[in-house]
């Protein structure tokens, strides 16, 4: 073919490629001749330019073919200057493909873009106007390059002398810096550019005139103010495209460039209704035309250029707010295209038809579509199968709600994965906003729960929860409905939860069916549900087993279940199971204080708050559901997660020995942690005695301050401004005897030590860590002549470890010591040190009040390696972590000179396994350590911890500490671990 | 506006990939990664429209060969879908029954022509013979400068 120029390098090295057998071959003759370009480009001068051409069209096939070509860039952008065209033209559109609009060739070549596009030659403009379009107004040539070179595009677009091949791509290109300037830029005033758009428009080549509506959409899609005026050249366009007024170059498939027709109707659609009733009564007449009047013909491609104007006059119609004789027409039309079999049609029709969902004139019309819209939830197009859902969920109203739900639910047992959530929400958001009456809501979204399974969100059983608490004639109703679903068989964790709860309450309700069977029903699914489920059924048991009192057996069972927990990890399950063995014993005791849930306030709706923020992109997350103290007091925090127990009086129960002196206040908070997960703790537990007072008086506003999407630790050293001087001291004369922070640094890498010392007080660590667990031996020592009254000593639970601490007598006799046993399980990696709460009083009436960190940080659970790591495992490791979060840094000042011995003792104290000899530099360190933590119930897991501390040669005043590990958090507890001792070492 | 136009084979091979919004790299090879696939994966009789992310991807398979292109959520599909067989149609009549060897030996030409008709990521040129005219123009000045004669675009008077 005479017109195809061969290349016959190039033909031969595609020819080359296309035989080679894998990708390996393919590699090999690639890297070949990449080699030989490189050689060739590298030897200099004497190259010819048809070489050069070549060897880049060969650069652009490696390219494609997915290798790097980097330095072929440099002598792609080398060919844009060139003074022959087809020089010119490769070296363009090799920078069209090889670069994006970030690189920094470009700053090298805008001189000679702009010279091509100022000088006579219309050749050279068009590659630089269609060069300019795909990489204008880059990051590299800042604004100044979009400005200048605005000003030289706009002069080809509006000069008359100019030929119509440049002046539509000088059309597109302003466009394009246009888009790329940001809104504020103003490259068009509208003024003074939409006097000459006047004109533009007047032009009669179809293809400017396309370009110029193309760039006139673009400024309407920001402001239509000051181009008012252009309305009626846009409708004379459109008048003159349906009388086929073109030349027959620019018809296509026998269409008045359908391409121009659909830009021109969605430019209408910016601009608001005209005033000028002679102008609409054209406009509405043109878009009746295309409506009623487009007849379907058998050529595929008429008819999609057709139907693309079609689609376009009915959205027009709907911006001009047409009468509803011509939207009746439309979804007439649309109703007809959704029950075809063309699945192009069917697509857009359903898509179109949502638009058309939101007028309320025309809803009755659409309903009668309703029978094929629903046939089209069961296409075997997923996009199809998409559309009709949001057509579905718009389209519903207070009379169809009934049969479009009923039509939902059965499709969730058979719909794609991927669109299951999304359903769920949006069938649970129509049966909270249309249901006709209670026990229907309840039947549907009992029936989503149980079939949804996993998808179902929290949201959707809380709601349900809350509407069955809310009222009374669906107490009984609901635990029949639910106690069916048990008897069904279902297993789902909501549906667990949402039965608990119900169950729990209302179980009293069902006549005929002994609280046994429901507390059997319910046991059978216990052992696979998760934490935070177990807590909510744990809660039931109880209530059930109060429900019958005098059955020996069922109490017996809850019993046996509540003993073993009471002894389990999890601190939660642990804390529930041990008061309610309490309150199974104390009947009376529990009568008092164990009733059923109060009616939620009025609030708004938890699943449209959701489905809002799915639209917005996001997930919802903790952010959503603050933690218990962090909420207003009308029960907010109760709605997201109803509590099963709600006690009448902050009365304390004598007979519930909380292993760590929580009241049952807390299970709120307990259980609102477990539930989201990595929570924070519960809030501080108000203590079984007087102090009761005190505590509610520290703790009570410090957590209010705390900034909501921080870490709600009440205990944080940020949220607590107590935490790091070491506790408050209200009132009390007792101050610690030294400094608490040196103190617990000197523990962070030893194992035995001081924690604390005041004039009457001493508390002494020794530890012992072991993989995940850690055994910690706290020492009390009375030094004074006199008693220590109310000794209190707290860990306050955190959803990272789970604690077992010893119990502490009371009172402690004069210059006694005595040892509390702690025991310590890591359960995920933790930014923050644990903390341990200490209070005692003497009998003079001072008192003492402390917050301490714990010796328990990271390194406490890591363990060095065994035997030196080879270097080259140790930097491919740490290459890979490229950054933050899981490599981090942070510089170190110090005032005293530090030396590497130091540093290096340090590192082996805290645990670390320091390598000597793999960092090239003599006064680098650095080190490597495994993290172990055990989530409850698994096997105990690895984090392979990575550091490097470089010390500044001349003056050893500064140092570089780098954690690298997998685990975020690992890391910065680590690195701020680490920047804290160096500091101070 | 048109995102990105890609050919691709059969196979999942890229023939021709164009982007006109701003994509690096990693973008770019990540688009292709997600798009082929899902494109690749749709049995025939399927509509040709597809939701990927916060855009839509309109194609169209030609023999052996797909044509993608990334629009906007907002974007007229079936319009697209013509200016992709425009863009067939083009391809067809300068190679002549065109298949997908023409596109592999010669894919700097499909560039050209694709270059030809949309700019900025929208359509520039709707006739058919004005851009295999400006085809056939270049040609001829590549053509002249190959034959070493001196180089004569048209001068504007």
């Amino acid at each position: 073919m005479a017109k195809l120029q061969n290349m016959r390098g190039l033909q031969n090295f595609i020819s080359d490629i296309r035989a080679c057998q894998n990708k390996e071959h393919e590699k090999t003759r690639v890297d070949k001749e990449l080699g030989k370009i490189r050689k060739k480009f590298a030897s200099g001068g004497n190259i010819t330019e048809y070489d050069k051409k070549k060897y880049v069209w060969k650069l652009l096939y490696i390219f494609m073919l997915g290798y790097d070509v980097e330095f072929g860039h440099k002598q792609a952008a080398d060919l844009i200057p060139a003074t022959k065209y087809a020089e010119k033209q490769v070296g363009y559109m090799a920078c069209a493909i090889l670069l994006n609009e970030k690189d920094e060739f470009l700053r090298l070549i805008i001189n000679s873009i702009r010279n091509d596009l100022i000088s006579k030659n219309e050749a050279f403009q068009c590659l630089a106007l269609g060069f300019v379009a795909m990489v204008s107004s880059s990051p590299v040539g800042g604004q100044e390059m979009a400005s200048l070179l605005a000003v030289d595009v706009m002069n080809l677009l509006t000069n008359g002398a100019v030929r119509a091949i440049v002046r539509k791509k000088a059309a597109l290109c302003l466009l394009r810096l246009l888009r790329k300037a940001g809104p504020e830029a103003d490259i068009l005033q509208a003024d003074t550019w939409s006097v000459k758009m006047v004109n533009l428009l007047e032009e009669r080549d179809p293809g400017v005139l396309l370009a110029i509506v193309t760039l006139l959409l673009g400024i309407v899609s920001r402001s239509y103010e000051g181009y008012e005026g252009l309305l009626p050249k846009l409708v004379a366009i459109l008048d003159r495209m349906k009388k086929r007024e073109v030349q027959p170059d620019y018809t296509y498939y026998g269409i008045a460039s359908p391409w121009l027709q659909v830009k021109c109707l969605r430019v209408l659609q910016y601009f608001p209704i005209t005033d000028d009733p002679a102008l609409l009564t054209i406009l509405l007449d043109i878009l009746r035309k295309i409506i009623t009047g487009t007849e379907v013909a058998k050529n595929i491609n008429k008819n999609n250029a057709n139907h693309a104007i079609v689609f376009e006059a009915i959205a027009l119609a709907l911006a001009l707010e047409a009468d509803t004789e011509l939207l009746t027409a439309s979804v007439g039309l649309l109703g007809k295209f959704i029950s075809v079999r063309e699945p192009n049609i069917k697509y857009l029709g359903l898509e179109n038809m949502v638009r058309l969902a939101e007028v309320p004139a025309v809803n009755d019309a659409i309903v009668r579509h309703q029978k094929s819209i629903v046939a089209s939830l069961k296409d075997t197009d997923v996009s199809i199968r998409r559309r009709a859902l949001d057509l579905l969920f718009t389209m519903c109203n207070r009379n169809n709600a009934r049969e479009i739900i009923h039509e939902l639910l059965e499709y969730l047992e058979i719909a794609d994965f991927s669109l299951r959530e999304e359903l769920v929400l949006k069938t649970a958001v129509l049966a909270e906003r249309f249901f006709p009456d209670l026990r229907w809501y309840v039947d549907v979204m009992l029936t989503l729960i149980d079939r949804a399974g996993e998808f179902a969100s929290k949201d959707i059983w809380h709601s349900t929860v809350q509407i069955i608490s809310n009222n009374e004639d669906l107490h009984e109703y609901g635990a029949h409905k639910v106690y069916e679903a048990l008897q069904r068989g279902s297993v789902h964790e909501a549906l667990i939860c949402t039965a608990g709860y119900v169950l729990g309450d209302y179980g009293n309700t069902l006549k005929g069916v002994p609280p046994a069977e429901l507390f059997g029903l319910l046991q059978e699914r216990f052992p696979s549900m998760p934490p935070h489920a177990k807590g909510i059924l744990l809660s039931a048991y109880l209530k059930l087993c109060l429900m019958a009192p005098q059955d020996a057996q069922l109490k017996e069972a809850v019993m046996e279940v509540l003993s073993r927990y009471a002894r389990f990890m999890d601190a939660d399950l642990q804390q529930r199971a041990v008061e309610y063995m309490g309150l199974v014993l104390h009947p009376d005791v529990a009568k008092r204080n164990v009733t059923s849930k109060p009616p939620w306030e009025k609030r708004g709706s938890l699943l449209l708050r959701r489905l809002m923020h799915r639209a917005g992109g996001e997930e919802p997350d903790e952010q959503e559901h603050k933690p218990v103290w962090m909420q207003d007091e009308n029960g907010d925090a109760e709605a997201h997660s109803p509590t099963a127990v709600q006690f009448a009086a902050p009365q304390p129960v004598p007979t519930s020995p909380s292993a760590n002196g929580h009241t049952e206040d807390d299970l709120l908070g307990g259980e609102d942690a477990a539930a989201n997960g990595d929570m924070p703790p519960a809030p501080i537990p108000q203590p079984v005695d007087p102090l009761a007072d005190l505590y509610g008086l520290q703790t009570g506003p410090a957590p209010v301050q705390q900034a909501p999407a921080g870490p709600a630790d009440p205990f944080s050293v940020s949220g607590d401004p107590y935490a790091l001087t070491g506790g408050q001291q209200s009132g009390a004369d007792l101050r610690p005897a030294g400094d608490i922070d040196e103190w617990w640094r000197r523990l962070c890498a030893t194992s035995n030590g001081v924690l604390y010392e005041d004039s009457c007080m001493q508390i002494g660590v020794r530890s012992q860590f072991k993989g995940p667990t850690g055994q910690i031996l706290l020492f009390f020592g009375n030094k004074a002549d006199a008693f220590l009254e109310r000794l209190l000593c707290v860990v306050p639970p955190t959803p990272q470890f789970a604690f077992q601490l010893g119990s502490v007598p009371g009172r402690l006799e004069p210059k006694k010591q005595i040892q509390v046993p702690l025991m310590v399980s890591c359960v995920s990696s933790f930014l923050e040190a644990p903390r341990l709460q200490i209070s005692y009083t003497l009998a003079a009436g001072q008192q003492c009040n402390q917050t301490l960190r714990l010796p328990i940080t990271v390194n406490k659970f890591c363990t060095p390696p065994e035997g030196a790591i080879p270097a080259d495992m140790f930097f491919t490791r740490w290459r890979t972590l490229a950054g933050p979060p899981q490599k981090v840094g942070e510089r170190i000042t110090r005032t005293l000179q530090l030396s590497k011995a130091a540093v290096e003792q340090l590192i082996t104290d805290m645990g670390l396994g320091p390598q000597p000899g793999l960092d090239p530099s003599p006064d680098n360190l650095v080190a490597a350590a495994s993290f172990c933590f055990a989530p409850s119930g698994q096997q105990p897991q690895q984090v392979a911890c990575m550091v490097r501390i470089e010390i500044e040669r001349t003056r050893r005043l500064e140092a570089q500490v780098t954690v690298a590990t997998p685990d975020v958090n690992v890391t910065a507890s680590l690195k701020n671990l680490l920047v804290q001792l160096i500091t101070k070492l | 506006m048109i995102r990105f136009v890609l050919l691709l084979s059969r196979q999942g091979k890229v023939r021709l990939a164009k982007w006109y919004s701003t994509f690096t790299q990693k973008e770019r090879a990540k688009v292709i990664r997600d798009v082929t696939p899902l494109v690749l994966g749709r049995p025939l009789k399927l509509c040709n429209f597809l939701d990927w992310k916060d855009n839509k991807v309109v194609y169209k398979r030609y023999a052996s060969l797909y044509f993608v292109m990334g629009i906007d959520e907002s974007d007229n599909e079936l319009i697209t879908l013509e200016i992709i067989h425009h863009y067939v149609e083009i391809l067809d009549r300068y190679f002549g029954n065109v298949c997908e060897l023409d596109l592999i030996f010669n894919f700097h030409k499909a560039y050209f022509m694709l270059d030809e008709m949309l700019i900025a990521g929208e359509l520039q040129e709707p006739s058919k013979k004005a851009i295999t005219r400006v085809i056939e123009a270049q040609d001829t000045m590549v053509e002249n400068a190959k034959n070493n004669t001196t180089p004569t675009p048209q001068q504007r008077s």
